[in-house]
């Protein structure tokens, strides 16, 4: 029989982690889902409560948290620990993203980029490894991006994913002989209403660039993400794994020529 | 054909060990100048560099929260390169930007977390600035060392990478992560 999920997820009111956390809780497993949106959180509690799939021993908790905040990973590891008695799965999917090129991007901005999206994340895979040591067993998922293989005008986006990267490489050696898996999700273009607010030329020249010809959906990073975080991907660690259509060995950007786009 | 003299801007922590490699840059006919972040950042404003060459680390002591000390060296950096780019795109001129990291960490080093962090943030970096900066003539890679006891093991030879790399205006090497490491990161998975 599969070992229950239980465990973090962060980041659950937006596209992706919305779909990660009904996904999961579909299926049975029990979360604290955390964001900074507490009203969206809410939301999300409350449709899964009212969805038939909420009926079952899946649960979503929310506990509304800011990653910029210190001790945001020790807050989210209490509350997972006393509500389930372990904590068998982190899924980091926070992250926010603003683009500037490399001259005329704030040094305090980058710096932001950074705190959410590396330092954050570094704090809860620090909070939750202990618990997972004690038990033998853990599963850490980290969202990164397609833009840590570089990425035009996301210099600190694409430097703070790229250390979370490294970081996982670092963790998953470090923790494999205590029965845990530390890996990345590197999603590429994603149906998201961040994607959505693209301007449509932009996004026509990314999709073109996609070798399996259309954008990503939230359910194609949460199936990913449901195989790592259960007992079956337990020979499966240290990795970064695109999510993205092919778009990771195509070129990054459609050119266009004469009006039309081309791979 | 040596080059012309060039200025080579070298910016490292105090107690890098980075002699060596400037003594075998000036041995090829570069002008480089050692100075640690705040100097180096004055020196951007004093003077034109024709390259930058940057040797991020984590202080020893660096412990008590190695996330927020990962956040601040790649912040550090970013600034140095940030002003670096700025200078140059003033000048119209081309430019280099070589990071120097250890190879281990930046493989995954179970040891050093912090390390493997810094290493792995300063490669993607490195591949945003070439994608930005090409159609400027500037050109960004990562070349990863080793280690040998104290000092940076076959210097002379990582110098002369770096010289390769920063000679050519506008070449076409760039947004690489390339390993002088003696084969020790053969046969895995690089980053």
């Amino acid at each position: 029989m599969s070992r229950q999920i239980t465990g973090i997820l962060t980041g659950a009111a937006g596209g992706i982690g919305r779909a990660i956390a009904l996904r999961l809780a579909g299926q049975g497993a029990r979360l604290i889902v955390s964001d900074l949106d507490e009203k969206a959180l809410v939301r999300l509690t409350d449709e899964f409560s009212s969805c038939e799939s909420g009926t079952g021993t899946g649960q979503l908790i929310p506990v509304a948290g800011n990653m910029l905040d210190a001790d945001i990973g020790d807050k989210l590891a209490e509350a997972a620990f006393n509500k389930f008695g372990e904590v068998t799965v982190l899924i980091n999917c926070s992250g926010w993203l603003t683009d500037d090129r490399v001259q005329n991007m704030p040094i305090d901005t980058f710096r932001r980029l950074l705190d959410i999206n590396l330092v954050g994340p570094l704090h809860l895979i620090d909070a939750v490894l202990p618990y997972m040591q004690r038990q033998g067993y853990g599963r850490v998922i980290s969202l990164a991006s397609r833009a840590w293989l570089g990425n035009f005008g996301s210099s600190g986006y694409s430097t703070a994913k790229g250390a979370l990267v490294g970081a996982t490489r670092s963790l998953a050696l470090a923790n494999g002989r205590h029965g845990i898996t530390v890996n990345c999700i590197a999603p590429g273009f994603i149906d998201t209403p961040m994607s959505r607010s693209m301007p449509p030329e932009v996004v026509d020249r990314v999709i073109a660039s996609i070798p399996v010809g259309r954008g990503g959906t939230t359910d194609d990073v949460g199936a990913l993400v449901s195989f790592l975080a259960g007992d079956e991907s337990g020979y499966i660690t240290g990795q970064t794994i695109l999510s993205c259509g092919g778009r990771g060995i195509s070129e990054p950007m459609a050119r266009t020529t004469g009006g039309k786009t081309s791979t | 054909m040596s080059p012309a003299i060039r200025p080579i801007l070298i910016a490292c922590h105090e107690g890098t060990v980075v002699a060596d490699i400037g003594r075998a840059l000036a041995i090829q006919g570069f002008r480089p100048y050692v100075a640690n972040y705040p100097q180096a950042l004055d020196a951007l404003e004093a003077d034109l560099y024709d390259a930058l060459l940057v040797v991020p680390a984590l202080a020893a002591n660096d412990k008590s929260d190695i996330a927020a000390c990962v956040a601040d060296e790649l912040t550090r950096n970013f600034e140095l390169i940030q002003r670096f780019v700025r200078q140059a795109i003033a000048q119209s001129k081309a430019g280099h930007v070589t990071a120097l990291l250890p190879g281990a960490a930046a493989m995954g080093d179970p040891a050093d977390t912090g390390a493997s962090a810094l290493g792995g943030g300063m490669i993607s970096l490195v591949r945003t600035l070439a994608l930005e900066l090409k159609r400027l003539r500037m050109t960004a890679n990562a070349v990863l060392f080793e280690w040998a006891v104290d000092n940076i093991a076959n210097s002379a030879e990582v110098a002369a990478l770096v010289e390769t790399l920063v000679l050519q205006p506008g070449c076409a090497i760039s947004g690489q992560t390339i390993f002088a490491c003696s084969a020790t990161d053969a046969g895995r998975l690089h980053p």
